[in-house]
C-alpha cells in the first residue's frame, strides 16, 4: 500500500506544519506539493468560515464567497477551457461577453446554496505531482456528525508566482470543468455551430440565477 | 467468458470512446426522448413521492430504507468484486452480508467494523477487463446509461437472489419493488442536488450524459482518479491546454479578479 502510505506521510507532514505555526522561515521549507496542501486547507477553512459566519447578513456572506472565489479560481483561464475549440472561433467581443458570463455564472450557481455548506468540514488526504504542470491535492468533505458520508473532492491547482489558482474540481470523479465544456459544446453543437447560442444561454441562465437571489 | 463478451459484442465500442470531448452519442435524437419521458415521470411520481418520503419518514427510518435496499444489492456486488479479481473487496461484500443480515439488512453495522461498502456491478466488471462504454443509451424508467453498462444490467439480473427467490408469479414483483424503493431512496437522498441541476443547466440533457459517463469511468476505477497528467476522462487535455489570450491582457500575465457579482 504505498499510495496509502504516501498520503498518509504528507498528512502528517500537513499536521506538523499546521501545529509549527505558519510563520515565514518554515513556508520556505516547504515543497510545492505542501504549500499546495497548505493553500486548499486554508482556503477551504476560511470558505467555510464565511459560510457559517452569524455576524453577517446572507447577502455579505455571499459578496465574502464570491470574492474568495474570484480570487483563488482562475476564472479566465477555466472559461477558455471549458470553450474549448469555439474559443479560437470567437470575436473579441464574444469573448468578453462569454467570460464575464462564464464568471457570473458560476459565481451565482456556487453561492446560491451555499447555506448547505454550513457545518461541512475539509479534510486534506495529500496531494500528487507526477511530472504535470498541476498538483492535485486530494481532499474528503465531511460532516462530523455523519462520517460515513464523506464526499471526495480533488482540485487541480496550478502553481502562479507564489501561490496557487484553482483550475478545476473534481468531485466524486466528476470534472466540473469538463462537465461544463461538455454541456457547453453541445448547447453549440445544438444551436448549429453559433457561439451567439452560448452566450445568450448563459445570459438567459445568469438572469435566472439573479432573480432567484433577489 | 467476460472476453468472449467482449469480443463478441462490444468490439466497436472500444473505437467510439477516443473523443473525449462528449461521450459517444449516435442515438442522441431518440434519447433525448427517453429522456424527457423520464424527466416527465420524475416530475409527476418519483420527485412528489420523495418529497412525502423525506417529510413523512424520520431519517432514522430513511436510513433503514437505505441500508436495506444496499444490502439487497450485495449478492450482485460479491458475484461482481470475484469476477473483477478483487478478493479483499469479496471479502468486505461477504462480511456485510452476513452481519447486516444478522439485522435483515436494515442496520448496517459492518460499516462501523471497518468493511466498507462500495458499490460494484456488471458494468464496473467489463470496464475493468479493458471494455469501453460504447454509446450513451437512455433506457426509459431506468435513466442513463450506454451500451457496456445496458448488458451489465441485464447480467446482473443473474446474480440477483430476487431472481430466483419466491413463488415465480411473485418475482417481478419483488424486483420491480426493490428497484422503485431504490429510486425513491436515490432521488430522496440527492433532492436538492438533481433539483438544483436542473435548475442551473443550459442543457440538463448533455450535463447530464457527460456526468454519467465521468462517474461511471471513476467507479470502474473505484474512485482511484490518475492524476497524472491525465482527466478523469482519461484525457490529457488539462496538460496540453494552454489560454490563448486573457481580454484586455498585453502581457500574458494572469489578469486580476474582476469584481464580483452581487
Amino acid at each position: 500500500m504505498p499510495a496509502v502510505r504516501h498520503w498518509l506521510a504528507s498528512v502528517v507532514v500537513a499536521l506538523v506544519v499546521v501545529a509549527g505555526i505558519g510563520s515565514a522561515p518554515i513556508a520556505q521549507a516547504l515543497t510545492e506539493e505542501e504549500r499546495a496542501e497548505a493553500f486548499i486547507r486554508d482556503l477551504s477553512a476560511e470558505a467555510l468560515k464565511v459560510v457559517a459566519d452569524e455576524t453577517l447578513d446572507t447577502a455579505s456572506r455571499r459578496k465574502r464567497f464570491a470574492e474568495l472565489l474570484g480570487q483563488h479560481f482562475d476564472m479566465a483561464w477555466i472559461g477558455q477551457f471549458v470553450l474549448g475549440k469555439y474559443w479560437l472561433r470567437a470575436t473579441p467581443e464574444q469573448r468578453t461577453d462569454y467570460l464575464s458570463l462564464f464568471e457570473d455564472s458560476i459565481v451565482l450557481t456556487y453561492t446560491s446554496r451555499f447555506d448547505e455548506y454550513a457545518g461541512q468540514q475539509v479534510r486534506v488526504l495529500g496531494s500528487k505531482n507526477v511530472r504535470s504542470k498541476f498538483i492535485f491535492v486530494k481532499s474528503q468533505i465531511f460532516d462530523p456528525e455523519n462520517t460515513k458520508a464523506a464526499v471526495n473532492v480533488m482540485w487541480r491547482a496550478l502553481p502562479i508566482a507564489d501561490s496557487f489558482k484553482i483550475v478545476d474540481v473534481v468531485i466524486e470523479g466528476v470534472s466540473m470543468s469538463i462537465t461544463q465544456r461538455n454541456e457547453y459544446s453541445a448547447v453549440i453543437q445544438r444551436g448549429g455551430g453559433k457561439i451567439k447560442v452560448l452566450i445568450d444561454a448563459l445570459r438567459k441562465s445568469v438572469d435566472r440565477l439573479r432573480a432567484r437571489q433577489g | 467468458m467476460i472476453a468472449a463478451v467482449c469480443s463478441a459484442t462490444l468490439v466497436s465500442c472500444a473505437a467510439q470512446t477516443n473523443d473525449p470531448d462528449q461521450t459517444s452519442d449516435p442515438i442522441e435524437p431518440v434519447n433525448r426522448m427517453i429522456f424527457a419521458f423520464n424527466d416527465t415521470v420524475d416530475l409527476v411520481l418519483v420527485q412528489p413521492t420523495a418529497f412525502l418520503y423525506r417529510e413523512a419518514l424520520p431519517d432514522f427510518a430513511q436510513d433503514m430504507v437505505h441500508n436495506f435496499v444496499t444490502w439487497l444489492r450485495s449478492p450482485i456486488v460479491l458475484a461482481n468484486d470475484l469476477l473483477q479479481g478483487d478478493i479483499d473487496a469479496a471479502g468486505d461484500t461477504s462480511a456485510r452480508l452476513v452481519v447486516n443480515g444478522l439485522t435483515l439488512g436494515l442496520f448496517d453495522p459492518a460499516t462501523d467494523m471497518g468493511f466498507q461498502h462500495r458499490n460494484e456491478d456488471f458494468g464496473q466488471t467489463l470496464g475493468v477487463h479493458g471494455t469501453g462504454g460504447g454509446f450513451y443509451i437512455v433506457l426509459p424508467l431506468l435513466g442513463p446509461s450506454n451500451l457496456r453498462d445496458t448488458i451489465g444490467l441485464i447480467v446482473d439480473r443473474f446474480f440477483d437472489p430476487l431472481t430466483y427467490i419466491g413463488h415465480v408469479d411473485y418475482r417481478p414483483i419483488y424486483s420491480i419493488s426493490a428497484k422503485v424503493t431504490s429510486a425513491v431512496d436515490f432521488r430522496a437522498r440527492n433532492y436538492e442536488q438533481i433539483n438544483e441541476m436542473k435548475f442551473t443547466s443550459l442543457d440538463y440533457y448533455a450535463r447530464v450524459r457527460t456526468i454519467y459517463s465521468q462517474h461511471r469511468n471513476a467507479a470502474i476505477k473505484n474512485g482511484e482518479i490518475p492524476v497524472d497528467k491525465t482527466t478523469p476522462d482519461m484525457s490529457r487535455e488539462f496538460e496540453q491546454f494552454v489560454p490563448t489570450s486573457y481580454p484586455g491582457d498585453q502581457t500574458g500575465d494572469v489578469p486580476t479578479a474582476r469584481e464580483p457579482v452581487n
